[in-house]
């Protein structure tokens, strides 16, 4: 053992030397020489035909966080024929270092979602320090508009784009979120279509309202989806609670309170292994919370079915409206693809069948209460 | 015939003669009618009221008939007489009475020592268990374990160490649990200790160490007869020292410095609740400060952003890096801690008050430090002192040096990788031949036998 | 089996989950990938019980040592060459791709040279320490680690965002023919084992290869190949999977703790699986050096002088060697040899079975 501890000291020797030597300390930055670019914005660039105009929303670290009453940032933009160069240009205009580290949003100008996508997709994924965990969504009217607002309601070291998405503060229906890892598998896989939460602001600019969204797809322009659309999107796929919806009857309006909901669907093949129709089944669970009349607990049945024929009959004409636009948010494609042993057409059948496919919808919801009146 | 008698025995007057300057040396000769005895001691250590009691009354008050010889020889006091002029005065220096009737020569044990009450324990204090420590005498020492483990199997066997003072060395164990061969590899370092003076226990753990330049302590110090016997029943070796007043247990290892005595004492998910606590002091106080470096000036991007931003915020202005920051800070939380040791209680509670606080905050107000480091090095500080066994605490402080160094070279990684460093130089470590850090499964003993082949 | 033998194994698992492995799997994951890793499971077993079974005959002694008292010296040494130089490489491929990540993912900046020189003390010391604290600080790491581990990937199968379609998905090329090249890959998972050639020295006690084992050891192949090729294929989908340099750091890195004090569990994952390839670095250039160590000893006994000359020069020669291929070779020449590499390697394992056979046979006449 004397002899190992020997050689372990001339070896700590050695290496320290060279490390002393060697190391000029070109890793080591300390935080307050770095800048924080909290979110990236995209449009289309007036000076390149194809290219593109980049701009950083930097959060600035400033004095004591307690005392200071607005968040303060720094924009910068600029114009480039790619996302890379011109974010390399824009490191060249501050005078720290640009640590994207943090970077954990990437708004997308509304045009460029069709053709563009997967080009600024590729830079992002490359690049190691850029989260997969980042929130990518669509911008109206631009990239920069919507990077530039700072809404009232935000306090300082917290970004409010990050808490729209985060799902920590608030949780709601009619926010999608779509990471970036999430676009990538889901833009490049077939049979699935990947949806994109759609940013817009107020005339004053002091307030982010997200409650569309957008189905892009490589092959056509990209659909907007309403706003009871977009809900329905994110319950039926995602299970979102929080959902709520008016029911009408003859005389009876009713505001449902969904606290749980859920989709199960079966794709109903014919003898050839063309799918021929889609089973959906939708369970939701919930209260009422708003009546225009007096309501009884012994008639809880009958609003159940009310609701439930309401739900089938909404869902049924959104399942219609993506099969006429034929784009495929759920990924139908996908599970019919995953259903059976590979063959080379199974994507070509899937193709040619998805415009003709039948929906069969059933909805089944409970409700458990009238809230805390009658 | 009767003056010949008078005249002490050649064999005392060397004696004496090599005692002679000490002016505590007593040579008596006690007389009456035929029987002559005589006396060599010395005074200051000697306790008088017993040898007036023991020897010099019945040597006067015994009637003709009954033999004064006898007497002596059936006292319990007795020595066994060794061998050697410079074994007996050795004897006679550490309190025995060197008596002589006729030609037999006794040794009568009649020891004063001044400081044989059992103290207080102040080094490990405990809210239950026992109160008291050990004493600095050897025999009280003894008498204390005694009292606490009934067991024919505890073997006291005494060492003489053969160096300046000549202090008599207990070792005490249960011979049924603990291995012969750690017994003997013990004596046999004993033995071979080569210096001049042993001051006490504290001493001898360093020179009986095989390295000599060891940051981790092998045997652990303790005033607790309750962590004595809690080791001695787990088979290991108490070394006692006369005159000092700490046991020292060989052999320790790391997860024997984690142990405090009171996870006896309470109920078990306390007791958990407490180590768990104990061991998260540890990794904090080792890990922290480097943990810093590496995150703010290497990979900022591990913190959540907010806190994030607040950090950058807080380190606006000053002016050094993060990891001369750090090191400031660490060297004045040990000055302060080492300062308010060495001070006398009344005013080292000031010392703290104002090196922590005042000089904290007006090293934040003069932006030397961000208020984020004042937090994190307060909370390296309090959690070291969580951990119970003060040897360990002082490595541990040690340990977290090397950790910022490497890891202000190499970043995180270097983190991680000193911290398995770390680890594998204490595994690699052993103590007496046990090895110092390492998790036992149920086959602890066929694993330790193993290792011996 | 003694419970070092599980550690080692099981070490072996999680570092090649992130080595070149499951690129190797996924290249070919439209090929043949998943009959040939159900294959490589079954046979990944039986070439552990081969080795137990074989072991059996001589409990308490290294290879070399076996080697030592029934062949002679002109068979053993080419023998010890060659698998040291196996194990070297296994260390060495391990060690690689360790630094590129760290180069990708936690210091972007730092020189090629820092970043291999941060290994040299800690491996160095780690090579020549007794084999015993070898197996020690397997266990203690693994202790310290599995609260990590298991929260991981419990994280991992219960995150919303995976997407179990695209499992299935790739569960549908289940009828094609096997793959040579992801049999071996997977085959290299079983391997860790084999260190007992080395570290049998130290396992006194005889070891049961029986039922209860071998159901444990097929239950911990299965769930490793299962989470090392599904989930990544679940969060990254199926149809580009192939892109990916290192998918399972993009699989950490798609994974979000909510209220975690760290927001972003890939640098958890990277940390923990740098102890863990640290480890499994260390045990194989450990067994390397002690093969290497019995092939150049010259007299029956060695002075200490010449002892500590021959670990400098063996420990200068591993580093040496290991800058100069590090600095040099590129993320395509890693991914082709190492795919050389597992190919060989199965041929080894066997080789080095039949070994073990014949000095059985040998060791009962």
């Amino acid at each position: 053992m004397r002899n190992a501890t020997i050689v372990v000291k001339v070896l700590i020797i050695a290496l320290l030397l060279g490390v002393v030597l060697l190391q000029t300390g070109c890793a080591f930055k300390d935080i307050d020489k770095r800048i924080f670019v909290v979110a990236v914005g995209i449009d289309p660039s007036d000076k390149f035909d194809e290219g593109f105009k980049v701009t950083l929303k930097i959060a600035l670290p400033f004095g004591s966080i307690k005392t200071s009453a607005k968040p303060s940032y720094a924009y910068i933009s600029e114009e480039g024929a790619s996302v890379g160069e011109a974010i390399r240009l824009l490191e060249t205009h501050v005078d720290k270092v640009l640590e994207l580290g943090h970077m954990k949003t990437i708004v997308i100008h509304e045009e460029l979602l069709a053709e563009h996508l997967q080009e600024f997709m590729d830079y992002f994924v490359r690049r190691a320090d850029i989260q997969l965990i980042a929130y990518v969504a669509a911008a109206r009217p631009s990239a920069e508009t919507i990077l530039k607002v700072e809404p009232s309601t935000e306090a300082p070291a917290s970004v409010a784009l990050f808490n729209l998405f985060g799902d920590s503060a608030i949780e709601s229906p009619f926010i999608v979120t779509t990471y970036l890892f999430q676009l990538r598998r889901d833009h490049l896989a077939k049979g699935i279509n990947s949806v994109l939460p759609l940013i817009e602001t107020n005339e004053n600019k002091d307030l982010l309202i997200v409650n569309n969204s957008v189905v892009i797809s490589r092959k056509k322009a990209p659909v907007i989806l309403s706003i009871v659309e977009t809900k329905y999107y994110d319950s039926l796929l995602k299970g979102s609670t929080g959902f709520t919806y008016q029911v009408e009857n003859d005389q009876l309006k009713v505001l449902l309170d969904i606290s749980k909901s859920k989709m199960s669907y079966k794709i109903i093949k014919s003898k050839n292994q063309t799918p021929k129709t889609i089973e959906i089944h939708i369970k939701m669970k919930g209260i009422i919370g708003e009546s225009n009349k007096k309501l009884y607990l012994s008639k809880l049945d009958e609003y159940n079915d009310m609701a439930s024929k309401e739900v089938q009959k909404k869902a049924y004409e959104f399942f219609k409206r993506m099969q006429e636009e034929s784009v495929d948010p759920f990924g139908f494609g996908l599970r019919y693809r995953s259903t059976q042993l590979h063959r080379s057409d199974v994507e070509k059948v899937w193709a040619n069948a998805y415009p003709t496919v039948e929906f069969k919808v059933t909805a089944d919801v409970n409700l458990q209460s009238t809230g805390t009146t009658e | 015939m009767g003056e010949l008698e008078n005249e002490a025995p050649a064999y005392v007057n060397r004696l004496a003669k090599q005692l002679a300057p000490s002016t505590d040396v007593v040579k008596k000769t006690l007389k009456r009618k035929e029987r002559i005895v005589h006396l060599l001691y010395l005074k200051s250590v000697v306790d008088m009221m017993q040898l007036q009691e023991i020897i010099v009354k019945p040597f006067y008050e015994l009637s003709k008939e009954q033999n004064f010889a006898d007497y002596i020889r059936s006292l319990p006091y007795e020595t066994n007489m060794p061998s050697g002029d410079e074994e007996v005065l050795i004897e006679i220096t550490k309190g025995n009475v060197f008596v002589m009737i006729d030609k037999q020569i006794t040794l009568l044990e009649l020891k004063m020592v001044a400081a044989n009450a059992v103290q207080e324990a102040t080094m490990e204090p405990t809210i239950h268990g026992p109160q008291l420590g050990l004493s600095e005498s050897l025999e009280t020492n003894i008498n204390v374990i005694r009292q606490r483990y009934h067991q024919p199997s505890l073997i006291i066997e005494t060492v003489q160490l053969e160096e300046a003072s000549n202090r008599s060395v207990a070792l005490v164990y249960d011979t049924d649990l603990v291995r012969p061969k750690l017994l003997k590899d013990i004596k046999k370092r004993i033995q071979s200790i080569d210096i001049k003076l042993i001051q006490g226990s504290s001493d001898l753990q360093y020179h009986m160490n095989e390295v000599k330049y060891s940051l981790f302590p092998t045997s652990l110090l303790t005033e607790r007869p309750d962590r004595v016997l809690h080791n001695m029943a787990a088979g290991k070796v108490i070394i006692l020292v006369d005159g000092s007043p700490h046991a020292l247990i060989t052999p320790t290892v790391f997860f024997d410095f984690m142990a405090s005595m009171e996870d006896n004492y309470y109920s078990f998910w306390v007791v958990k609740l407490i180590q768990f606590l104990r061991y998260g002091g540890l990794f904090t106080c080792i890990m922290l400060p480097a943990l810093y470096v590496g995150i703010t000036s290497y990979t900022p991007d591990v913190f959540r952003t907010e806190l994030a931003l607040t950090v950058a915020a807080s380190r606006i202005g000053v002016p050094y890096p993060s990891f001369i920051e750090v090191f400031f800070m660490l060297i004045f939380i040990e000055l302060l801690t080492e300062a308010s040791m060495r001070l006398p209680n009344t005013i080292s509670a000031t010392a703290t008050t104002v090196g922590g606080l005042i000089l904290g905050t007006a090293a934040v107000e003069a932006a030397l430090t961000s208020n984020i480091l004042v937090i994190v090095v307060s909370l390296v500080a309090i959690s070291t002192f969580v951990i119970p066994i003060s040897e360990m605490n002082y490595a541990v402080r040690v340990c977290r040096f090397f950790l910022l160094v490497y890891t202000t070279v190499f970043g995180l990684a270097g983190l991680v990788l000193g911290m398995l460093g770390l680890i594998m130089y204490l595994v690699n470590k052993d103590s007496f031949g046990e090895p110092y850090l390492r998790l036992f499964g149920k086959n602890r003993q066929e694993e330790l036998k193993a290792d011996e082949q | 089996m003694s419970r070092f033998v599980y550690y080692l194994l099981i070490s072996n698992m999680v570092a090649n989950m992130i080595a070149a492995g499951p690129r190797i799997l996924f290249s070919k994951s439209e090929q043949g990938a998943i009959v040939s890793m159900i294959i490589a499971l079954f046979f990944g077993v039986f070439i552990n019980w081969a080795l137990i079974k074989f072991f059996n005959a001589f409990s308490g002694e290294s290879l070399p040592e076996i080697l030592d008292l029934y062949v002679k010296r002109w068979i053993s040494i080419p023998i010890l060459v060659v698998l040291g130089s196996i194990w070297y490489i296994a260390g060495l491929q391990t060690l690689i791709t360790y630094v590129d990540l760290l180069l990708r993912f936690l210091a972007p900046e730092m020189s090629v040279y820092t970043t291999l020189s941060m290994f040299i003390v800690v491996i160095s010391f780690g090579v020549i320490m007794k084999s015993r604290s070898i197996l020690f600080t397997l266990e203690l790491v693994f202790v310290m680690l599995l609260p990590f581990a298991i929260y991981y990937v419990i994280k991992l199968y219960f995150s919303p965002q995976i997407s179990w379609d695209y499992v299935r998905l790739a569960m549908s090329f289940i009828d094609n023919p096997p793959n040579y090249t992801v049999f071996s890959t997977t085959l290299f998972f079983f391997i860790g084992t084999f260190d007992i050639i080395v570290f049998n020295s130290l396992l006194k006690k005889k070891m049961i290869f029986g039922l209860k084992e071998a159901t444990f050891v097929f239950l911990l192949g299965a769930f490793t190949i299962f989470t090392t090729y599904f989930i990544p294929i679940g969060v990254l989908g199926f149809d580009r999977i192939k892109d990916f340099i290192y998918p399972w750091i993009f699989t950490s890195d798609s994974i979000r703790m909510k209220f975690g004090v760290i927001e972003r569990v890939v640098f958890i994952f990277l940390l923990i699986f740098l102890a863990v390839a640290f480890l499994s670095i260390m045990i194989h250039w450990h067994v390397s050096f002690k093969l290497f160590e019995n092939v150049f000893r010259l007299k029956k006994s060695m002075t200490n002088k010449g002892k500590t000359i021959r670990t400098c020069i063996l420990l200068v020669a591993f580093w040496v060697v290991a800058f100069f291929i590090t600095v040099r070779v590129t993320e395509y020449d890693l991914f082709t040899y190492s795919s050389y590499y597992f190919n060989l390697m199965s041929v080894v394992i066997v080789g080095l079975l039949s070994l073990l056979w014949m000095l059985n046979r040998r060791a009962k006449s």
